[in-house]
């Protein structure tokens, strides 16, 4: 096995961190944090984001971000991010977040720039591995995801509102756009679907976030969503449509109108012990509309009908040592929990156990192994398996981080 | 060489199982005293000094902006942010770690000696910080006593 380069620099960065005293850096007032990643995943029957079946490192990602305080109450800031996981990503730089945040006082800031959305437990944090304990999160944050809903440019105001009696809650609310590459997770996850995405606009985006902590040490509670308008140009590709989508492409027009995504979380901490649950939907109307001019229109319209929840609970041991594992269950079609409208009934779901060991060797390289245990073959890419999806994956995932 | 995932798997729930077995307790040693900048005469409860420390109490009553700075010797820190903050050490590195790599905060300052702390508090209008109880405090620092 030949080392490939960016694995390569990946070692070299993780040896002079090693020898040196990883922290942050600062230069002229601009605080520099940064982290880089190497994972590796194997799998068996079924390859799972990636070419899993006979093991990869095509699973690694990095960041760099600079951040600046002007006043006690005014800082800007911007990341770069790259990642490769599979077909997506392929270690393109890519800007993750980039704006100006003023906080006018505890009840009122604003933020106006490239913003993560705060979206459930972890969708702001989805990419900082070094932030959690299992390498991947669940289902709920499935990875084909991130594209959707990882940022958004726009304007956002948020804040903190102290009760007397009725403990705080944390506010958010942003408006804006976003733009989505051709080449995402979003477009793998609709070639199953049949349609082959050129082109993504977005019109309106927004989201919402409320968090409320009440007067039980570490408990929170929340509540979140998005909504946004998205128009694609699209190909029908090898992959079929279901008998009763069956479209006699070649040109479709996609639309994705009123699409809502909410979650509903909880997170309880006891000591070292974490509790957390989320249960997600997605609702929305895809409509499918051929463009060809040498045949007769037609217009299809898809209910959207995606639920997935998990439950989860982590463990810190020691310093060093700690663990954690989940139960995730995702129904790409809630109104067919079992499949029954499918060729293959476990395409109708994706249930998931996970158990992950992390270990903090120090406090800047981390290691974590994880595995997991797959029943359904609802988040499973045809591309991925031309051989057809089988039913039951195990996933062993290995990964080292460091961060400063 | 092809590793059973499944197997590694199951090897995984009996370690775990094994390590759940385990408690560590840590010690915590000595006492941490609050001080502020001479200026500041808030009272403060419990509640105000936990958001403070995360960063969601940023104004005096005045409107004066809030400077927190932590002192970071390990068993001193451990036991405020526990007693004060009521997370433990890694929580609270990670709720800042959270703040620095999502843009919405910057990482506090940090000091390993509490005579710059002390320093810093001193010279610095609306700053507050922590140190221990043994530490002695010059003057245009005050102590404080919490409501």
């Amino acid at each position: 096995m030949t080392l490939s380069r960016p694995l390569c620099s990946y070692l070299f960065v993780l040896y002079v961190f090693i020898i040196s005293d990883a922290s942050a850096l600062i230069y002229e007032n601009i605080h520099i944090h940064g982290f880089i990643s190497q994972g590796y995943m194997l799998s068996d029957r079924n390859n799972y984001l990636a070419n899993t079946d006979g093991g990869t490192l095509e699973f690694n990602d990095a960041a760099i971000n600079f951040s600046r305080q002007f006043r006690p109450n005014f800082h800007i800031g911007c990341q770069l991010y790259t990642r490769d996981i599979g077909d997506v990503g392929n270690n393109k730089i890519e800007l993750d977040w980039a704006f100006a945040d003023y906080r006018m006082n505890d009840l009122l800031g604003f933020r106006l720039g490239k913003i993560k959305l705060p979206h459930g437990l972890y969708n702001d944090t989805r990419d900082i591995d070094m932030l959690r304990t299992f390498i991947f999160l669940p289902p709920v944050y499935y990875d084909i995801s991130r594209s959707t809903i990882n940022a958004m440019n726009g304007l956002g105001i948020y804040g903190n509102v102290q009760f007397e009696s009725f403990g705080s809650i944390d506010y958010q609310i942003l408006n804006g756009a976003k733009r989505i590459e051709s080449d995402s997770g979003w477009s793998r996850y609709m070639e199953r679907r049949g349609v082959d995405i050129i082109d993504f606009d977005v019109g309106y985006a927004g989201c919402g976030a409320l968090t409320w902590y009440p007067e039980i040490d570490g408990l929170r509670l929340g509540i979140s969503g998005i909504y946004f308008d998205m128009d694609a140009d699209a190909e029908i590709n090898i992959f079929p449509l279901p008998p009763q989508y069956h479209i006699p492409g070649p040109d479709i027009q996609y639309q994705l109108n009123n699409f809502k995504i909410f979650v509903n979380y909880i997170e309880y901490t006891f000591h070292e012990i974490i509790f957390a649950a989320e249960y997600m939907i997605f609702r929305g109307d895809i409509k499918v509309e051929t463009l060809a001019p040498d045949i007769l229109p037609i217009v299809t319209s898809i209910p959207v009908k995606t639920d997935t929840f998990y439950l989860s609970m982590t463990y810190r041991i020691t310093d060093f040592f700690e663990m954690g594992g989940y139960y995730a269950v995702f129904w790409p079609d809630s109104s067919d929990k079992k499949g029954r409208s499918l060729p293959l009934n476990y395409l109708g779901w994706h249930k998931e156990t996970a158990i992950c060991f992390r270990f903090d060797i120090t406090d800047s390289l981390i290691f974590k192994a994880e595995t997991h245990l797959i029943d359904g073959g609802a988040l499973m890419m045809p591309q991925d398996n031309p051989e057809g999806v089988k039913q039951r994956t195990s996933l062993l995932l290995l990964k080292l981080g460091l961060s400063f | 060489m092809k590793i059973c995932a499944f197997r590694f798997h199951c090897m995984l729930i009996i370690i775990s199982i094994v390590f759940q077995l385990v408690a560590i307790s840590c010690g915590l040693a000595s006492d941490v005293k609050i001080i502020v900048h001479a200026d500041i005469e808030d009272p403060l409860s419990a509640n105000d000094i936990r958001n403070i420390f995360l960063g969601k109490k940023t104004q005096w009553e005045d409107s004066q902006r809030i400077r927190f700075v932590l002192y970071t010797e390990k068993d001193i820190y451990r036991k405020f942010i526990k007693q004060y903050v009521r997370k433990t050490l890694y929580q609270y590195r990670n709720y800042w770690r959270k703040k620095v790599f999502t843009g919405t905060g910057m990482m506090p300052v940090m000091y390993n000696k509490c005579t710059q702390c002390i320093d810093f508090v001193k010279r610095t209008k609306g700053a507050i910080s922590f140190v221990p109880e043994t530490c002695t405090v010059s003057d245009g620092v005050r102590e404080i006593s919490k409501n």
